[in-house]
């Protein structure tokens, strides 16, 4: 069943095609209305079985064109396709996330003859024909200041993307985090020789999840399609061990986390993270000079740890690996000699 | 069952200790079965468990300067959503669940909204106004239930039967949120099943290209080249099928016809052999071993 969202964007795009406006005004994009001329062939790179076979009368009234023109099409145009491409119509009803124009009009995104790029699509590049409608994708995509090579490469918004229908929002293909690990799940370099981290593995090794992670949503801290920030983030994050307490550094966390947990020094609410009422969050991050990060005793996808403590942290100029020694206890835990004595804590504690 | 005003973190931790085995097993499941790799155990309440804990029914003050129930105990399910008015997580969810509260606007459902008192009413009523959220908004007095719920982030959401029981819990996810509250929800009133809410909170994509969904495509198209009388298009149109699904039987008894109205039922013959073995009784085969029986009788 097509929901409420997708119903309200085909009329939204049948409203305005109706006007005579053929530009989808809802994204801000640039796209006309695609010629349906026949390319010459050896412009084509994909072609029609029926145009290919001279069989016009499959779609248009008269069988042989004798004057040029092959006639009106014999139906409405999705009604049309939909006799032989029954597969995409029975999806684009019964999958919750339909494509509008798909909806509306196949013809938006395909030459029924031929055309210079795959699957009949009117433009060779099929991220042309998505960013000629999806123009905030546009600007996102250009003025990140870090990009995405998924979003830049040659399939481009196909590799996430189902253009018809899904039942996953966005139209996207799988779960984001199905999509993401279907990339970052190798040991091998990439074009510019880095060998990026093997989130398959990674999860493996370490059981203790980011809740994001467990929730296949690396959409809640990344944005796929470019980012002002590092690591494609959502938002800022520090990159450093230290820094001073300001909530601006921690912005990425504090979407989803609780900024009180940080802010006050007595709390028997906001964390567990506390020896009594003592809040130990506080203690460690409000320093002036050399306040803790989230980074610093946290990893942030997975952990061998509760709390995804990290095992060890970077100590000296060197970057000699300083263990931490967690231990979780039913009613607080410890971090023994480490960064400091050993440490114990109990928000239990009167 | 147990109500979670008599809960203790201590409890709480036992219970898990108890269940390692548990957890080394699941552990395993996952590395074995990555598919199964769905829980989102501990990711929403430190000190409730779905399907174990009752939530106690408490009054609190709205925002709106009255009083409400955070449960309604003559729904079939109950959902409150944690949120705070200013990140956009929290404001997303928010209007994701007034837009999950419409789809779902046949069933019993009730739904409430939960915020600390420390935002200004204002603050939070703008937010509420703009997520289009109609259900009542409780002051969380002093965190108090986000305490002793142990809430971890936010937003999250919890969903209860009728009597209180926790059934489920979903912390945000930006992709499909609703979508995975709605099934939890349904699966609550007893709408769908466990394995139909696990397909939703898993859901899938078609891919178009896929070799068994061009043949397919490629079968239904000679079958209209057939209908029209082009007997060699047809035929061009199944071998093309057949290359991408060979197991295709409707293909075999088409390319079986279309030989048939040609003509040439030697080389029918080992068409509907095929689509007969693949499918006995495929119309398609019958029809072109008929056609050929008649031919021969001429």
């Amino acid at each position: 069943m097509i929901n409420l969202r997708s119903f309200a964007t085909a009329l939204l795009v049948a409203g305005t095609l109706v006007t005579g406006g053929l530009v989808l005004t809802t994204t801000s994009g640039t796209a006309g209305n695609p010629s349906l001329a026949p390319l010459p062939d050896d412009e084509a790179v994909s072609s029609h079985a029926p145009y290919l076979a001279g069989q016009c009368g499959m779609c248009h009234d008269s069988g042989v064109p004798a004057d040029g023109s092959p006639g009106a099409v014999t139906q409405e145009v999705a009604e049309l396709c939909a006799t032989c491409h029954y597969d995409i119509d029975q999806e684009l009803h019964q999958r919750s996330v339909a494509h509008a124009p798909a909806i509306m009009d196949c013809t938006a995104c395909h030459n029924p003859h031929n055309s210079p790029g795959a699957s009949l699509l009117v433009e060779k590049e099929p991220k042309n024909l998505c960013l000629g409608c999806h123009g905030e994708i546009q600007q996102a995509i250009a003025e990140a200041a870090v990009q995405h090579d998924a979003v830049i490469d040659d399939a481009a918004c196909l590799n996430c993307h189902n253009p018809h229908a899904s039942d996953i929002q966005h139209l996207l293909t799988q779960l984001p985090f199905d999509l993401c690990v279907s990339c970052h799940s190798s040991d091998q370099p990439v074009e510019d020789g880095v060998v990026r981290t093997n989130f398959s593995q990674l999860l493996e090794e370490n059981p203790y999840h980011h809740g994001p992670v467990e929730g296949k949503d690396c959409s809640a801290c990344h944005l796929t399609h470019g980012s002002q920030h590092h690591s494609l983030l959502v938002d800022e994050y520090p990159e450093r061990f230290y820094a001073p307490y300001e909530p601006e550094n921690y912005a990425l966390c504090y979407r989803c986390h609780n900024e009180e947990n940080m802010a006050d020094p007595e709390t028997t609410t906001t964390t567990r993270f506390r020896d009594g009422s003592r809040n130990l969050h506080y203690l460690h991050v409000n320093k002036p000079d050399r306040g803790r990060t989230c980074r610093a005793c946290h990893e942030v996808h997975a952990s061998e740890n509760p709390h995804q403590i990290r095992e060890a942290v970077p100590f000296g100029p060197r970057g000699w690996m300083l263990p931490v020694n967690f231990t979780k206890t039913d009613t607080g835990g410890s971090c023994a000699r480490t960064c400091h004595q050993t440490e114990t804590y109990d928000y239990t504690k009167e | 069952m147990k109500k979670v005003s008599d809960y203790t973190g201590e409890k709480v931790i036992a219970r898990l200790l108890k269940r390692r085995w548990l957890g080394s097993l699941m552990i395993g499941l996952m590395l074995a079965v990555p598919d199964l790799v769905w829980s989102e155990s501990g990711a929403a309440f430190y000190n409730l468990e779905a399907g174990e804990d009752v939530i106690e029914n408490v009054t609190l003050a709205t925002i709106e300067g009255g009083e409400a129930d955070l449960l309604d105990p003559e729904m079939g399910a109950n959902v409150f959503i944690f949120f705070r008015p200013g990140p956009e997580p929290s404001r997303r969810g928010l209007g994701n669940m007034a837009e999950c509260a419409n789809d779902l606007a046949e069933y019993p459902v009730r739904w409430v909204a939960l915020v600390s008192d420390r935002y200004p009413a204002e603050e939070v009523s703008k937010v509420v106004k703009e997520a289009d959220f109609r259900g009542p908004v409780l002051v969380d007095q002093g965190n108090t239930l986000y305490g002793r719920f142990g809430v971890r982030l936010h937003p999250v959401v919890g969903v209860t039967d009728s009597e209180g029981l926790l059934t489920a819990y979903q912390p945000y996810t930006r992709i499909n949120f609703c979508a995975r509250v709605k099934a939890k929800v349904l699966h609550t009133l007893g709408e769908i099943s466990a394995e139909e809410m696990e397909q939703r909170l898993r859901p899938g994509s078609f891919d178009p290209r896929a070799d068994a969904a061009r043949a397919k495509r490629n079968l239904i198209m000679g079958q209209r080249f057939l209908e029209i009388g082009e007997y060699q298009e047809a035929l061009n149109t199944v071998r093309r099928s057949l290359e991408l699904d060979p197991d295709l039987a409707g293909a075999h008894g088409l390319g079986a016809l279309a030989l048939a109205h040609q003509g040439e039922c030697d080389k029918a013959t080992d068409f509907i052999d095929r689509a007969l073995a693949l499918e006995p009784g495929q119309e398609d085969a019958l029809k072109a071993r008929e056609l050929c029986a008649g031919q021969d009788n001429q």
